[in-house]
């Protein structure tokens, strides 16, 4: 019997969904064409089919995992992952400044080890570091601060 | 003759200042993600991408290139000093290199890590500059069938011989030409799985989505572990081995430098590969072989010497066929891609000063670190006492500014959000993302490949098996992909891999 939650078998489903997934749109939206003459969903729908096999494949094979991994650190994976989405929604709205502050923010208070002081220090020199580097390194083209801001 | 004359127009581009300035950073730089634990090559690659869009493109591959084979230096120094490989690379180091330090041989080791890794360096240098040439005209007589085998073959032997299940990273692989198909078909100029974004019709961004899979993915990973310490480290005497030492250290450095020559040019080998089989061979001839494991300076000469050889070598496929043997060459082919050069073999002979440059600043950058590693070692010894929880805020900082100020588009954020959380998903369930990047990469060239050879085929599949070159590259792969199932390769790569996680 397979263990659905193993990572085995996870991978197994993963590589089965995407499989089906991208066959389905190819066949729905895409002309497959004749093997001499491809149209634009041959590709995909050729290789979702070598996917599905290779998921059936590890799900057939699926062993139970060998070691514990260590546990998920969900309060991280949300803010990290958050982190460039905040970033995209106010790097022009607001300027370079802020969303970078923002967002080192969001990861400092994901690791529970960094002091609320030291959190300080590192936002503040991460952000200075990264306006050198790119602001007055490299010269990106978008303001530090939105100029309408602060009219 | 010639080759001296090639070699003299390298040097001429590449000892200009911008190029020595933009070495020395490269290197500098990847011994410091080398050092620091949780930081590797392909993540620093991917993060400074962005940055090197405004440079030439000679420049630039200077720069990228310094860091990869600069980490395998800077790798050493933790895995002797704190017994953490720094790099997957060093982890064979760490075993009697951190033994030596804890005889108080530390300084000893590094130097002939560092030596060993030079005369690796310079002898990977001329192999380069010797094979790829004679490569590039064989491969210039590929037509769109060799090279699909070809691409074929280079991504089956990457999911046999790298770390990992087999079966998933060719899973992987396939899920990472899907992705590689989205945009605009080259043939019939329609767009597919674009879900109307305008900006997905080039293309899902490869900055972008190797920032996420390789650097936000991996802050995730070490973030499970949320310790705040620091590392306790073995302080350096003298530098200088002792003659035995010394004497004992010149063979494995010269089969180290051949193993790592070797096995670096075939896909999936590389540094990693190479450092354990040289080990391997070291305890095998040693006259002492009881020492192993004890602080045995074979032990340290061997695989420092391979892994540097190894990560020189493995540039030879990427620059003289385009095919990349592992993730950071697969970055380097984004890099050239995204620089409007095309690899393949024809980038010797249109790009002379690009390909010439590159390897002599190799040997330029392998003098630069010698001085680096040596005589300024206990300042990188400091570096070792930085705390994680200090750094990644910034490389998180660096991933979002870095993958936004590429093409000034917010999109790509978002897909760097996504492209994390996929990575570290991945990673939870032992899938490894180095044949996802490599499919990404080549997933445009692998279609065109194949749609060019069925149409001059007229859609005989038969067309791959009745050439003789990519008759020959189909069987290897075949044999290749059959082998994984035979039980005495599924053993002896278990015993290879299950040294890596000790």
């Amino acid at each position: 019997m397979i263990n659905w939650r193993s990572q085995d078998g996870v991978s197994g489903l993963l590589f089965l969904a995407v499989a089906v997934y991208v066959a389905v749109a190819s066949l729905l939206d895409l002309e497959i064409g004749r093997l001499d003459q491809m149209g634009p969903g041959f590709f995909p729908l050729a290789l979702s089919v070598i996917l599905a096999s290779i998921g059936i494949l590890v799900l057939l094979n699926a062993k139970p995992d060998e070691d514990n991994q260590a546990p998920v650190n969900w309060r991280a994976v949300t803010l990290i992952g958050a982190a460039p989405i905040v970033f995209g929604l106010t790097v022009r709205s607001l300027g370079l400044v802020p969303a970078l502050l923002i967002s080192v923010a969001m990861a400092t208070t994901s690791s529970k080890t960094i002091k609320l002081s030291n959190a300080g220090i590192i936002i503040i020199g991460v952000t200075l570091f990264c306006v050198a580097v790119f602001k007055f390194g490299i010269r990106v083209p978008y303001p530090l601060f939105n100029p309408r801001l602060l009219s | 003759m010639e080759l001296l004359n090639d070699l003299m127009l390298g040097l001429s581009v590449a000892v200009s200042m911008k190029s020595l300035m933009l070495c020395l950073l490269g290197v500098t730089l990847g011994t410091l993600v080398g050092i620091l634990p949780g930081l590797g090559p392909a993540a620093t690659i991917a993060m400074l991408l962005p940055i090197t869009l405004g440079l030439e493109p000679l420049h630039a591959l200077i720069m990228l290139a310094g860091i990869y084979y600069g980490a395998q230096y800077g790798g050493s120094i933790t895995a002797i000093l704190v017994n953490l490989p720094g790099e997957p690379s060093s982890a064979v180091t760490a075993i009697d290199g951190y033994q030596m330090a804890r005889n108080g041989r530390a300084g000893a080791a590094l130097c002939i890590a560092a030596v060993g890794s030079f005369v690796a360096g310079t002898i990977a240098t001329v192999v380069i500059a010797v094979a790829s040439p004679a490569l590039s005209q064989f491969a210039l007589r590929f037509g769109a069938p060799e090279y699909f085998s070809l691409t074929l073959l280079g991504i089956i032997m990457v999911v046999v011989l790298a770390q990992g299940s087999a079966l998933k990273g060719m899973g992987m692989a396939v899920i990472g030409l899907m992705l590689g198909l989205v945009g605009t078909d080259v043939f019939t100029a329609q767009t597919r799985f674009t879900y109307g974004i305008n900006e997905f019709r080039s293309g899902i961004d490869f900055i972008a989505a190797t920032i996420g899979v390789f650097g936000l993915a991996e802050i995730l990973r070490n973030l499970e572990v949320d310790d705040g310490g620091t590392r306790r480290t073995y302080a350096i005497s003298s530098l200088l081995p002792t003659r035995p030492e010394m004497k004992r250290s010149i063979g494995p450095i010269l089969r180290g430098t051949g193993i790592g020559s070797i096995l670096g040019v075939l896909p999936g080998g590389g540094a990693f590969l190479s450092s354990f089989a040289s080990y391997a061979i070291e305890k095998k001839l040693s006259k002492y072989p009881e020492e192993f494991g004890h602080g045995a300076i074979e032990g340290v000469a061997g695989p420092e010497s391979a892994n540097n050889a190894g990560a020189q070598t493995s540039f030879i496929p990427m620059l003289t066929l385009g095919i990349p043997s592992n993730a950071v060459m697969a970055l380097m082919i984004g890099a050239m891609i995204v620089q409007g050069i095309q690899p393949g073999p024809r980038v010797i002979a249109t790009q002379p000063e690009l390909f010439w440059g590159l390897i002599a600043s190799m040997w330029i950058g392998n003098i630069i670190l010698v001085i680096l590693n040596l005589p300024l070692v206990s300042v990188w010894v400091r570096m070792l006492k930085i705390p994680y929880s200090v750094l990644f805020p910034g490389v998180l900082a660096i991933c979002c500014i870095g993958t936004f100020s590429a093409n000034g588009l917010e999109i790509e954020l978002y897909i760097l959000a996504v492209a994390g959380l996929a990575g570290y998903l991945f990673m939870r369930i032992g899938c490894p993302p180095a044949p996802f990047l490599l499919g990404f990469v080549l997933g445009p060239m692998v279609e065109e490949h194949f749609r060019r050879a069925m149409l001059i085929s007229q859609g005989d599949a038969t067309v791959f098996f009745t050439r003789p070159i990519s008759a020959a590259l189909m069987m290897l792969a075949l044999v290749l992909a059959a082998s994984m199932c035979a039980p005495a390769l599924l053993s002896w790569r278990k015993k290879v891999f299950a040294n890596a996680e000790d």
